[in-house]
Formats: structure tokens, C-alpha cells, sequence
């Protein structure tokens, strides 16, 4: 991969490059240090995301669209438990004119079609709500952080949408787009002095300020518990499980990561899949996750399977995770995770837009915009005990177990 | 064996948007396709289309060739299940497969490594798979009875079945799946590629490893190679690795003919939902079609792709009581004819209104043309949607190889954004007349069978 640059604007603005020549478009990526963990109300962040895109003090909420649509530009908010995204994507030739809806959107919007952005979200929520895989992980998730932001889910969202007003989320907005806050991410064909110069102009006279910051418990489980949905007419169970495991600054990131593609994020030869689907045929999806964030990590294994298999699955994952504590992996298994790790890299970097991602997530974490060659080193590093350990650190604390499926197989949980 | 690797009858070569180098395209003697496309990066994708899908099957063995996509990864004389996705997910790589109507293609994307040595590893593992797969009847597992959950042999007829499973739990999938049984009366497209549960449970392992004599032979073959290669030795490679796939010709077979329909269609379900999900579907032209398939796809991005669209804009951005949670368009591109469809989720109270503002805006497209700026935007989005098609390799495999099986030759690609800039507002007022006729549409609907109740 091509080297970066990392330049300060005026204000502070950190602004990082990379030229990666014969591509056809660029990404930019705008990543402010706030998201669903300064909400006070679940689904304030997200507003202040959808707001953004509903018109600025020269453009209203249709002329933006068209704007944006007629000349190919992409322009999306993603709103994350620690991050908050504002991304965009462009054939080289549109430059200027996706740098000035950029800033407008960023220093001009003026947060109009407040209710009916409220409405159109709750619908959309509600539509997705009816897959079930949603539901049963959304229940996870709120029952492993009840007091906390990490758990603002849809179904919290939902709850807490009539109770938000505007001002909460211009609040939001405002406090949260501080200079110090801001990490910009540019890679494409470009000509890095340019680029500074540009944003310069556009984003070195955004007002420096300094907003609270916020200090976060990593959350706690306090009890071992099971939550269900009712669905009569599910074909499937969806079963889940979840645990609060070290978050990405700690030391064990890297064991986690390799320990989490050993069972059951590799594609089609990790343990779940090989044992659960394979050798068992109990299931087309099963999977384990390891979602790590800055105050927490978020560790899942998943599995939909027909109703009656629910117990047959569960202890299927009480298997594997036993085995993760009970025995070191094999040197083979472990290498060949690692050098799945590092393999993948090359896809997750392929293009412009997710290089831009990762520079600005890695910097926005605290872990610097480098942190992708130091993880290659730190992933190196495990052995087969530090797997064992983290295992055995991680899945001796509470879980909570999600399952979605018809009520006579819901009794005996 | 020691056999001669098949000749090559027909080079020819292909400028590809946004690539540096044109792409080429080999046909061999044995009637195998084989097509390299360059682009620089660290990666490179590896892909066999096969030209069998849901297509060639009946009421018999539907379901057979997605089946046979999945005992496809269970080994081989030479490499026991399991071997292929370890070696190559040790190397970092993502392998994966896929079946629909017309094709089943096996692709494996991986970092090239040091000297191609991964790439050539790669290749040698997919060769091999798409040559020699054993489909071993302990992998398969016995025929069941499927009405009875009790099975204690359990293994991939299981899989299956539980994606069909995961399927029926998913409303677009349950909607689009009702709608695709209306649309057609006499063409195998009305079965789903998937198959149903009692004939996957009961299909012998003879009746699979004849459907894959049958269609994976050298003729219904495209490998597809996208990456920093060098070309000719590449083609050395593939030529050598294939060199054992024969041809059989007469496997050719002719499809009916769909008969025109003359009535709308409707289909109506219900689920234990919260809100209500509706596709329209209307037939197309066939994909080889270009010039009208193109003016559809440019249609369906002025209609209902990105927040400008008019759906959008009418249904969701401005109407004062919220009748439409979501709205959009889109085009199937199938060889004996396209699909294109409008989906929605509404609010379940409101069913007649939805009903009534999509055919609204169906009725305006086929009464006045569009405007100059709404065709300079869907042509304006197409360029960028090539330009990010062309940053990633399997993308580029993705494309190549869709068209090549469906329309037969690759200029159905390489010619699309030319011949989508000749055309003109007149021709898509044309191609809108001709197929979004409200006296020939498809509906599905699902709706919510009662509220649940877990409280929100």
C-alpha cells in the first residue's frame, strides 16, 4: 500500500492523504470522535446524520438530492457506537463540486423537516425490524448494555424517538463537530498539496471550541440470562449469544481478533462452520463476531436453525467455546489464522473509500491512522496460550443468550 | 492422463471501462471460454461461470443445480473436503459460490503472494473442484423423510434446507419469490432456484453427479481471471489446468417460450409482520437486447434508485400523512427475458392508497417522456457505477462473467455506456410504453397477518 501524509489544518482539523495513482474516483472520509456514546436519548446521533442531508441554508432538502444524484456524487452518514462518518465518493472530475456540498452540509444544514425525518426513520426501523435475525440480535445487544449507549438499539431507538426534540440534536451536532474532534481522510488520483490547500479554504475556518468529554464504563452483565421473542410462524430459530469482552486499545486485541477468526468468522473452515454446519447440518448461517469498540468489545456467535434444534445448537456452542479454554489451538491452526488476518487486509484495503475508512477509524479509536502495520506485527506476536487466555478471560463472564423463534420452544428458556 | 491442452480458435480483444489494458477473451477448441482482464492491486479473482442454473431444471429436480453448488466444495479424488476452503482461507481468501437462473459460477479472491505462487495455487484448487468434484455420498447424506424432524444423519441435504428455511423468514425474499411464480406460466424461470425442501431431502446422489456430466462440460465454461497477471502465461495456466474438461455439445436444450400475458397478476400473502411488502413485476426485454435493457436500467434510476428518484421523492419525501416506509426499482437481467420491478414496504392500513401512488407514477412514465436532466443523471450515475465496478476485482469477474452467460459475448458490457449515451429521452418513453404496461404487471403482497405481541 502507497505511504500517507498527515498535515493539521489551521484550526486543528487533522487531515490525512494518500495518492493512489490510476484510480478512477476519490474518498473522503469525515470522522468526528462522537457518536451513539454522547447520546442522551437513544437515536439523537443518528438524527443529527439524517438532518444533515435535509438541506443547508443555500440548498433545500430536494435540490441536495438532485444535486448529489445528477452528478454522481455519494454521500452517506454512517452513525456508529463511537464514530460518526460523514463519507463521500466521486469520479475524479467532480472534485470541486463534491468538496463544496461537503462543507455545506458539514457548516451550513440547517436541520429543517425535523418530524418528518423522525417518521421516515421510525418506518424505516420498522421495516427492519421484521427480519427476524434483526429482532433477535437487537434484543442482545439492549440486554447486554441496559444503562448504557452501546445498547441504543432499534427497539430503544423506537422507545425514545417521541421524547427528542430538535434542540437535543442540534446540541448534538454542534458539540460534536469541534475542529479537535475531526479526523478527514482523502484517497484517490490526487495531488496531496492541493488537497491541503482545498480543505484549507473549505474546513480551516470551522470554529474551534472545546466540548465535554466523555468517560465510559466498558458495561457489565450482571447475570447470566436468556431473552426471547415470540414468532409463530418462523421456520428458523435465531440464536445468539453475547458477551462483554476487552475493548480495541486493550492488549488482547489482536488475540481476540485471531481467537474470533478461529471460530467462526473465517468463511467456510472455522470451527462453527466445520462442526455446526458440516458435521451437523444444523444450520446455513453460523458465525462468530468480534465487534471491537473503544470502551468495550462485543463478542457474538450466531446460528438460525430449525426450531427444534435449539438446545442441539446451544450446546454446540458450549462446545467450541470449551475447547478454546480447555486446549491450546494447534500451531497449524493458529499460523493459518494469522496469515487469514493478514491476507485479508489486501481486500479490505482494495479500494480508495475503504482505506480511507480504515486510516480515519484507526485514528478516530486513538489508535493512530499507522495502527494497520502495527496490528500486523501484534498479530505476529500470539501464541497459542494467549488464544487460551483471552478465551478463558472472555467466556468465563456472564452472557446473555437472544433467541427468536415460536412459543412452544421458547418455554423450557 | 496425459493429454494435449486444447487449442485456441478465436482471440479478441475488449477495451474495459476504466481499465488501463483492454480485456481478452480466448475461445478454445473444446468450446471453453477463457477471458483475463488486468488491473493492478495486490489481488486477483478467480472465477468459473458455468452455464446451468434453475433454468434447466423441472418440476423433478428443481433445486438441483444450487445443490450441486454446495457438494461442489466436498472434495475431490485428489483433495478431501474441507482441503480447498483451508488451504485458501489460510491465504487469506474469500471462496464462494453462487446459482440462479441462467448460471452457477465458483469464484476464490486472494492476494496474489509472492511470484503468483497463492494465484497458481488457487487455480490449480479450482481447477480441480470444477473438474473433479467427488460429491461423496457421506457428505450428500441419505434420503429422509422430510416431514420428520428426527434425522440423525444430518449434512449438507440439511444446509439446504435450512436456507430455505432462513429464506421463508426473510419478507422481500418470501415477496419476490410469490411474485416470480405469477410471472410465468410455461418458462422454468417460475421455479425458485432454490428448490423445495421435499425434493432436495429425497433427490438421489446418481440424479446429481448425471446433472453435472450433463452441464459441467468444456463448452458451458468461462474462467474468468482479473488481476496484475501476466496474460499469456496466465492463459498457459488455465489452458493446462483445464485441459482435462471435454465438450458435449448436445446438451443444448430449447426453453419454452413464455406466452405474452394479457391480464394483471395478483398474489396476495400474509405473515406475522408489522408492516407490508410489495414487489411489481414487469417482463422485460431479453438481456442480449442491449440498447432496451439499458434504456430500462436508466429508467429504473430516474423511477426509483437513490434519493432523487421520483419514488423517492413523491412517496416518502413529500407527502404530508406517511403512506411508504421504503420504495425502489430495479432490473433482473435474465437471457430469455428481464424482469424489472418496483418494491415497497407501506404502512398496512394504507394498502389501497400504496397501491394506487405506484401505478400513479408508473402511468406517468408511460404518459409523458422524462426530462433531459433526469436521463444527463441516470447516465451521469451509470459512469460512476462502472468507475466502482472497476476498483475491485471480483466486481470485474462478476460483470464479465454475468454478461458473457446471459447475453453471450462481453460487448454487452464494454458497449453499455456508449450505447447508453446515444440514447435520448424519446427512446426511454419508448421502452417504458412497451413494457410497464399496468395491464401487464405482476403484484406481490405480503401483509402482516396480526400484530405481535411484543411490545416496542
Amino acid at each position: 500500500m502507497n505511504s500517507f501524509d498527515i498535515n493539521n489544518l489551521s484550526n486543528g482539523i487533522k487531515l490525512i492523504t494518500r495518492k493512489n495513482a490510476r484510480t478512477p474516483r476519490v474518498a473522503v472520509c469525515m470522522f468526528i470522535d462522537s457518536g451513539a456514546k454522547n447520546e442522551s436519548k437513544a437515536g439523537i446521533a443518528s438524527l443529527a446524520g439524517r438532518l444533515l442531508l435535509q438541506g443547508t441554508e443555500s440548498r433545500n432538502a430536494e435540490e441536495l438530492a438532485i444535486e448529489l444524484d445528477s452528478n454522481a456524487i455519494e454521500m452517506n452518514i454512517d452513525v456508529k457506537q463511537d464514530y460518526f462518518k460523514i463519507k463521500t465518493v466521486f469520479l475524479n472530475e467532480d472534485f470541486g463540486k463534491a468538496l463544496d456540498l461537503l462543507s455545506d452540509i458539514v457548516k451550513h444544514s440547517t436541520f429543517e423537516n425535523f418530524e418528518k425525518e423522525v417518521r421516515k426513520f421510525r418506518g424505516e426501523i420498522e421495516v427492519d425490524l421484521d427480519s427476524p435475525k434483526i429482532r433477535a440480535f437487537d434484543n442482545l445487544v439492549k440486554n447486554m448494555y441496559p444503562d448504557h449507549p452501546y445498547g441504543h438499539t432499534y427497539t430503544r431507538i423506537v422507545k425514545d424517538l417521541p421524547s427528542i426534540n430538535l434542540d437535543a440534536v442540534k446540541d448534538f451536532y454542534y458539540n460534536a463537530s469541534l475542529p479537535e474532534r475531526i479526523t478527514i481522510v482523502v484517497v484517490g488520483d490526487i495531488d496531496k498539496n492541493n488537497v491541503v490547500k482545498m480543505f484549507e479554504d473549505k474546513f480551516g475556518n470551522l470554529k474551534r471550541n472545546t466540548g465535554k468529554v466523555i468517560s465510559l464504563e466498558s458495561g457489565k452483565i450482571e447475570e447470566n440470562k436468556v431473552v426471547t421473542i415470540s414468532k409463530n410462524d418462523a421456520a428458523q430459530a435465531q440464536i445468539v449469544k453475547g458477551w462483554i469482552v476487552p475493548d480495541i486499545l486493550s492488549t488482547d486485541y489482536a488475540a481476540l481478533n485471531l481467537l474470533n477468526i478461529i471460530l467462526g468468522s473465517s468463511g467456510l473452515s472455522s470451527r462453527l462452520f466445520v462442526e455446526l454446519r458440516d458435521k451437523k447440518g444444523l444450520a446455513y448461517h453460523v458465525r462468530s463476531a468480534y465487534d471491537p469498540l473503544k470502551h468495550s468489545g462485543l463478542f457474538t456467535v450466531y446460528i438460525g436453525t430449525a426450531p427444534h434444534n435449539i438446545n442441539t445448537a446451544l450446546d454446540g456452542f458450549n462446545i467450541e467455546i470449551k475447547k478454546l479454554q480447555d486446549e491450546l489451538v494447534s500451531d497449524k491452526e493458529l499460523e493459518d489464522a494469522k496469515s487469514n488476518y493478514l491476507g485479508k487486509r489486501a481486500f479490505f484495503h482494495e479500494t480508495n473509500v475503504q482505506q480511507a475508512h480504515y486510516l480515519g477509524f484507526y485514528d478516530i479509536m486513538g489508535l493512530g491512522a499507522d495502527y494497520d502495520e502495527k496490528m500486523a506485527e501484534n498479530i505476529k506476536k500470539v501464541t497459542p496460550s494467549d488464544i487460551k487466555e483471552v478465551a478463558n478471560k472472555c467466556f468465563s463472564q456472564n452472557s446473555v443468550i437472544s433467541i427468536l423463534a415460536p412459543d412452544q420452544y421458547l418455554e423450557k428458556h | 492422463m496425459n493429454q494435449e491442452v486444447s487449442k485456441v480458435l478465436e482471440h479478441k480483444s475488449a477495451v474495459f471501462p476504466f481499465l488501463d489494458k483492454p480485456v481478452e477473451i480466448y475461445k478454445l477448441e473444446n468450446g471453453h471460454t477463457i477471458v483475463i482482464a488486468n488491473k493492478h492491486g495486490e489481488l486477483v479473482n478467480i472465477s468459473t461461470w458455468v452455464r446451468t442454473g434453475s433454468i434447466n431444471e423441472d418440476d423433478q429436480i428443481n433445486g438441483i443445480s444450487h445443490f450441486l453448488e454446495h457438494l461442489m466444495f466436498k472434495g475431490t479424488p485428489e483433495h478431501p473436503a474441507g482441503e480447498f476452503d483451508r488451504t485458501l482461507e489460510a491465504r487469506g481468501a474469500i471462496v464462494n459460490a453462487a446459482t440462479w437462473k441462467d448460471y452457477t459460477f465458483y469464484y476464490v479472491t486472494l492476494p496474489k503472494g509472492p511470484n503468483d505462487e497463492y494465484f497458481k495455487e488457487a487455480l490449480d484448487l479450482h481447477a480441480d473442484m470444477m473438474l473433479n468434484a467427488f460429491l461423496p455420498e457421506h457428505e450428500i447424506g441419505p434420503i429422509f423423510d422430510f416431514q420428520n424432524p428426527d434425522v440423525k444423519e444430518k449434512r449438507e441435504r440439511y444446509v439446504v434446507i435450512e436456507e430455505i428455511r432462513m429464506r421463508d423468514d426473510q419478507p422481500w425474499s418470501k415477496t419476490y419469490n410469490e411474485l416470480n411464480h405469477i410471472m410465468y406460466t410455461e418458462h422454468p424461470y417460475v421455479m425458485d432456484v432454490i428448490g423445495t425442501g421435499e425434493i432436495i431431502s429425497s433427490i438421489p446422489r446418481q440424479t446429481i453427479v448425471d446433472y453435472y456430466k450433463k452441464w459441467y462440460t468444456a463448452d458451458n465454461f468461462i474462467t474468468i481471471i482479473v488481476g496484475d497477471v501476466d496474460t499469456e502465461k496466465t492463459l498457459g495456466l488455465v489452458r493446462e489446468k483445464f485441459k482435462s474438461a471435454e465438450s458435449k455439445p448436445e446438451a443444448k436444450v430449447k426453453h419454452p417460450q413464455e406466452p405474452p400475458q394479457t391480464q394483471p397478476r395478483l398474489v396476495e400473502n400474509t405473515s406475522r409482520l408489522n408492516t407490508a411488502f410489495t414487489i411489481f413485476g414487469f417482463h422485460g426485454p431479453e438481456a442480449s437486447n442491449l440498447k432496451e435493457t439499458i434504456a430500462i436500467d436508466a429508467i429504473s434510476i430516474i423511477l426509483g434508485e437513490s434519493k432523487s428518484s421520483r419514488l423517492h421523492q413523491n412517496l416518502i419525501e413529500k407527502p404530508e400523512t406517511p403512506v411508504f416506509n421504503v420504495v425502489g426499482t430495479g432490473q433482473y437481467q435474465f437471457k430469455d427475458g428481464n424482469t424489472f420491478f418496483i418494491q415497497a414496504n407501506f404502512h398496512p392500513s394504507q394498502r389501497r392508497k400504496a397501491l394506487e401512488l405506484l401505478k400513479v407514477e408508473i402511468r406517468k412514465m408511460i404518459d409523458f417522456p422524462v426530462s433531459q436532466e433526469e436521463l444527463d443523471k441516470a447516465k451521469k450515475k451509470m459512469k460512476g457505477r462502472f468507475a466502482s465496478e472497476s476498483e475491485i476485482v471480483s466486481e470485474i469477474g462478476e460483470s464479465i462473467g454475468h454478461y458473457m452467460t446471459i447475453c453471450d459475448d462481453i460487448s454487452c458490457y464494454t458497449d453499455y455506456l456508449s450505447t447508453l449515451n446515444t440514447l435520448t429521452v424519446q427512446d426511454l418513453f419508448e421502452v417504458a410504453r412497451k413494457y410497464l404496461d399496468l395491464n401487464k404487471v405482476n403484484i406481490s403482497i405480503l401483509l402482516p397477518e396480526h400484530e405481535e405481541g411484543e411490545a416496542r
